[in-house]
């Protein structure tokens, strides 16, 4: 028996992969449903945007791609419809990290408006800035003067154009932002130090699951006022904007129970391999 | 994808199915999409750069200034000072010469001050609240608060017991990260032990956070491929 068992820690990757694929695919098949619990640092974030005043605006910067959209997507779509609902202007930045940043905002932003929000105006509820590179200056510049590292946005539009971009025309420095929200795959933190650090405005990140633990000490310091953490994020932050579970269709609510699936075949894949290990030593005496 | 049409939506399809064969083994067809993905994404780098970046930052700018210095230095004419920035930035490029490398350690050396001064600024912003956030009282009222000099909350056993918690983690993978001597004398040796245990567990957090994340990417071409290619699935 001992020997057979041995066998388990050799099994094909192959077959952890097609087991992987089916428990993944089964839930996009058969409509699955399980409950969210909601964590501390979703629930943090949505209600520091329920708080927001009506003269304020938030900064967006969303620097994410193809790469990370499993779980960006999610993250950015929750709270750009938590904004559009509140009706709190936002303007949308991609600094550094990747140039599809904008674009891939745009797309989360026209499918809202297209399936929720059709009254919502570009220029008047959001204005997306587009790419720009920098780091640390870049995020400093945005800072002390938005109009000195943008000079138009995305569309073409001059920041001054007060036709087009009404809502740019209240907005100068970061004392007119209420939040930044950074998403991305791993948020650039120079956000804390540059911008919360020197005017004290309020950041929240949404981020990779893998990168997550190593921000997590900055929520315990209160240097972030929320975070999403990955999928689980995103459909947290779902569950809390519908409380009902059938208006619920963002991605993160679509991936979260594939996930949960996929997550059980790894758990026995590691109790399988364990076991495997074990029987080996006892074969060896 | 929203309101693609059927080529791309098949293009798609075959392009992340080709990644995905490397799974089964190394292939042609796996390395050939590499490399055209790479090739898309520099060429694509090098335009948005170039339009929402360099244009608009540097080069209109600068042209605006010539313009105004060639009509009399008019008003604007000390933009045209961006040349300057224009030929510290092509200083690197000098690192591909072996006679002329010296020229680009101007730029590296500015680079490096810059840098080193920024970085200064950055970690005492970033680092000063958490040294003082890991500073927390053992008996805590509700809202963190100490018991001497704290709040009228009253005194919450979950809060204390979570900043001993705390505050003993921060002390035993202290101790464990102390070389300078040997952990010979128990307390210590103890201490260390239990911190190597509790990054032990960091680590597993990390472990299980980078599979939470492998599964994110995969799941959402998963998503792609049943619902927008196949047109199964429930969403």
């Amino acid at each position: 028996m001992w020997e057979w068992l041995s066998k388990l820690q050799a099994i094909d990757r192959r077959w952890i992969y097609l087991s992987i694929w089916v428990a993944c695919a089964l839930p996009f098949v058969v409509n699955i449903k399980l409950p969210v619990y909601v964590s501390p640092e979703t629930r943090r974030l949505y209600e520091f945007i329920e708080k927001c005043p009506p003269d304020k605006v938030v900064l967006v910067d969303s620097a994410w791609d193809a790469g990370s959209q499993g779980e960006n997507w999610g993250q950015v779509e929750v709270v750009f419809e938590h904004l559009f609902r509140r009706r709190i202007p936002f303007i949308v930045t991609s600094v550094e990290i990747t140039p599809l940043g904008a674009q891939f905002a745009d797309k989360v932003i026209e499918k809202l408006v297209r399936e929720k929000f059709p009254d919502r105006k570009y220029g008047v509820d959001w204005v997306n800035l587009g790419y720009t590179k920098g780091g640390w200056q870049a995020i400093q510049q945005i800072a002390r003067d938005i109009r000195q590292q943008y000079k138009k946005d995305s569309r073409g539009y001059s920041l001054d154009d007060a036709e087009n971009l009404p809502l740019m025309q209240r907005v100068r420095n970061i004392e007119d932002i209420y939040l930044v929200y950074s998403v991305t795959y791993s948020p650039m933190e120079d956000w804390i130090p540059f911008v919360h650090g020197v005017y004290g405005t309020p950041i929240a990140f949404g981020c990779a699951g893998i990168q997550s633990t190593t921000y997590y000490r900055y929520l315990l310091s209160g240097q972030l006022v929320g975070m999403l953490v990955g999928v689980r994020g995103a459909a947290e932050y779902d569950a809390l904007l519908h409380p009902d579970i059938r208006e619920r269709n963002s991605m993160g609510t679509r991936l979260i129970v594939p996930q949960a699936f996929g997550h059980l075949v790894i758990i026995v894949a590691v109790i399988l391999g364990n076991i495997g290990y074990f029987a080996a030593r006892r074969r060896r005496g | 994808m929203e309101g693609a049409q059927t080529w791309q939506i098949w293009l798609a399809a075959i392009v992340t199915l080709g990644i995905y064969s490397y799974l089964i083994s190394d292939n042609k067809l796996y390395r050939l999409l590499l490399n055209v993905m790479i090739g898309l994404g520099v060429g694509y780098n090098f335009i948005v750069m170039w339009k929402q970046v360099l244009a608009p930052l540097w080069w209109e700018p600068m042209v605006q200034g010539f313009s105004a210095v060639f009509s009399g230095f008019a008003p604007g004419s000390a933009q045209a000072l961006w040349v300057f920035v224009g030929l510290l930035g092509t200083l690197w490029y000098f690192q591909f010469s072996r006679k002329y490398l010296w020229l680009s350690r101007i730029v590296i050396g500015m680079t490096l001050g810059a840098g080193a001064g920024v970085v200064f600024k950055q970690q005492l912003l970033m680092n000063m609240p958490q040294i003082a956030d890991s500073f927390r009282p053992l008996i805590a009222r509700a809202d963190g608060t100490p018991l001497v000099g704290g709040s009228a909350a009253p005194v919450s056993l979950w809060m204390s017991l979570n900043n001993i918690i705390f505050v003993g983690t921060i002390v035993c993978v202290m101790v464990y990260f102390f070389f300078s001597f040997e952990h010979k004398w128990a307390p210590v040796r103890h201490t260390a032990r239990m911190g190597r245990w509790l990054l032990m567990i960091s680590f597993g957090a990390f472990f299980g956070n980078t599979v939470m994340t492998r599964m994110a990417v995969f799941l959402e071409r998963l998503q792609f491929l049943l619902r927008d290619w196949l047109h199964l699935g429930t969403f």
